[in-house]
């Protein structure tokens, strides 16, 4: 894997705002999240877009407590904390981003990457639904595509984010590696290749489907509930 | 120790007027009173030192000031999005006792308490409605690529520039202001926003990019 220091390609601007206003969707807020894991430069600008949602806490008018008891509220706070609740590890062999670990270990077998159910979406492609994650329209899943192989040409209803986690793919607006985000809408027409050498393991946020436009899309439309 | 909460700082005049002293006089003279009486919020270095104080010697009185000061105003934030008044105080109430238990973990050159707090209650509110805790980052996690050491000006967050920040944010366009606080004090996505000023999204985008360049360029001068 090529080691560098930050992602080269990032999430939208408006999507980490949402992120940093706390109005994200979950399956948007995870994807993000796990971006944030990878790149220190989002990080940063996270941190700043909070700082001004605090800045801004100051000029809310505040509104007054109507049934706190201060007696029973400073008691609470002698009483010893409730321990964190433990989650099982994910046995993986691709280093993780925290908050998808996190989702992955509610699955069967533990979240162990390989043991997981992928299902065959064809062309060397698979996919896994992180399940109970996504609402209305939206898909969060794993992708991976066989070393050397292209996702089906393909287009957009609706805005698509697929980060890579481990090998790399390019596309025509470039090359993808560990914690780059590609970002398609419906102008874009496309058909990413995976890295030859090393399958490459994506996490894809989507939040309306994908259609299939090659010349089997018609049929890729109706097979492939993507 | 008297460990009475008091909610006197800038809570609403008419909700404190039954059943206080000051019942019956002019409201005029009723708000020059409390002005002159009530004592003035925590500036940015006191609140980081109420904390301090909570973080090192548990502190309750720091912690009844800090509670004083927050709660009333996480309620307001909690309920602009969308919670009714009485889970927005358990939230708010919530997010104190993270305060509480987290204090030693909080730390001033990374970020002032305002900005904390804007997190907590935000997650607080995101965990009440979702199954799932908000995905959260992990500072320990062995996924984690570490940032390389940040320049002083980029960081809006550290302490000695959040009063620059803010008074940054009371000098921009009222348009680029009044986005700003829908964006974070309303749930509502950009889409939506989009949606209900009737503008396209890629408007309300330029119209954020633009406040955030102003308030990176007012922290580059005065920093």
């Amino acid at each position: 894997m090529t080691m560098k220091l930050a992602p080269s390609h990032h999430p939208d601007d408006a999507v980490l705002f949402d992120y940093a206003a706390g109005t994200s969707s979950e399956a948007a807020g995870v994807m993000i999240a796990s971006h944030l894991a990878l790149c220190p430069l989002c990080r940063a600008e996270v941190e700043r877009l909070e700082a001004l949602g605090g800045a801004m806490l100051e000029d809310l008018p505040p509104t007054a407590l109507q049934n706190t008891d201060p007696e029973a509220l400073l008691a609470r706070l002698d009483r010893p904390d409730a321990p964190a609740p433990m989650r099982p590890a994910v046995a993986s062999s691709i280093l993780l981003p925290r908050p998808l670990r996190d989702y992955l270990a509610d699955m069967p077998v533990g979240g162990d990457l390989a043991a997981l159910p992928w299902r065959k979406l064809g062309g060397g492609v698979d996919e896994i639904d992180i399940p109970d994650v996504a609402t209305g329209g939206e898909h969060l899943r794993l992708l991976r595509i066989k070393a050397g192989s292209a996702v089906p040409r393909h287009t957009h209803h609706g805005n698509e984010m697929v980060m890579v986690l481990s090998g790399g793919f390019s596309d025509a607006a470039g090359h993808y590696l560990r914690g780059d985000v590609g970002l398609s809408d419906p102008s874009i027409d496309h058909t990413p290749v995976a890295d030859a050498g090393e399958d490459c393991v994506c996490l894809s946020y989507t939040d309306a489907p994908l259609r299939f436009t090659g010349p089997l899309g018609w049929l890729l439309n109706r097979i492939v509930k993507f | 120790m008297s460990l009475a909460i008091s909610f006197p700082q800038g809570a609403p005049v008419a909700s404190r007027r039954s059943g206080s002293l000051v019942r019956g006089r002019a409201m005029a003279l009723d708000k020059a009173m409390d002005k002159a009486f009530s004592p003035p919020p925590p500036d940015t270095a006191e609140l980081a030192r109420l904390v301090a104080a909570v973080a090192e010697a548990r502190d309750k009185q720091a912690f009844a000031r800090l509670f004083d000061y927050f709660a009333p105003r996480l309620k307001t934030y909690l309920m602009r999005l969308g919670a009714n008044a009485s889970a927005a105080e358990d939230m708010a109430q919530e997010s104190m006792l993270i305060l509480w238990r987290k204090a030693e973990s909080f730390d001033p050159r990374q970020a002032n308490v305002r900005t904390w707090m804007f997190t907590i209650a935000r997650n607080k509110r995101i965990d009440a409605l979702r199954r799932e805790k908000r995905p959260e980052l992990d500072p320990n996690d062995p996924a984690l690529v570490p940032a390389a050491p940040a320049q002083a000006d980029e960081n809006f967050a550290a302490l000695e520039h959040e009063d620059v920040l803010r008074e940054a944010i009371a000098t921009l366009p009222k348009e680029q202001a009044e986005l700003l606080r829908v964006c974070y004090y309303e749930d509502k996505s950009h889409r939506q926003i989009a949606r209900e000023m009737d503008i396209p999204l890629g408007t309300v985008k330029s119209r954020l990019r633009l406040a955030l360049a102003r308030l990176r360029a007012s922290l580059q001068n005065r920093v």
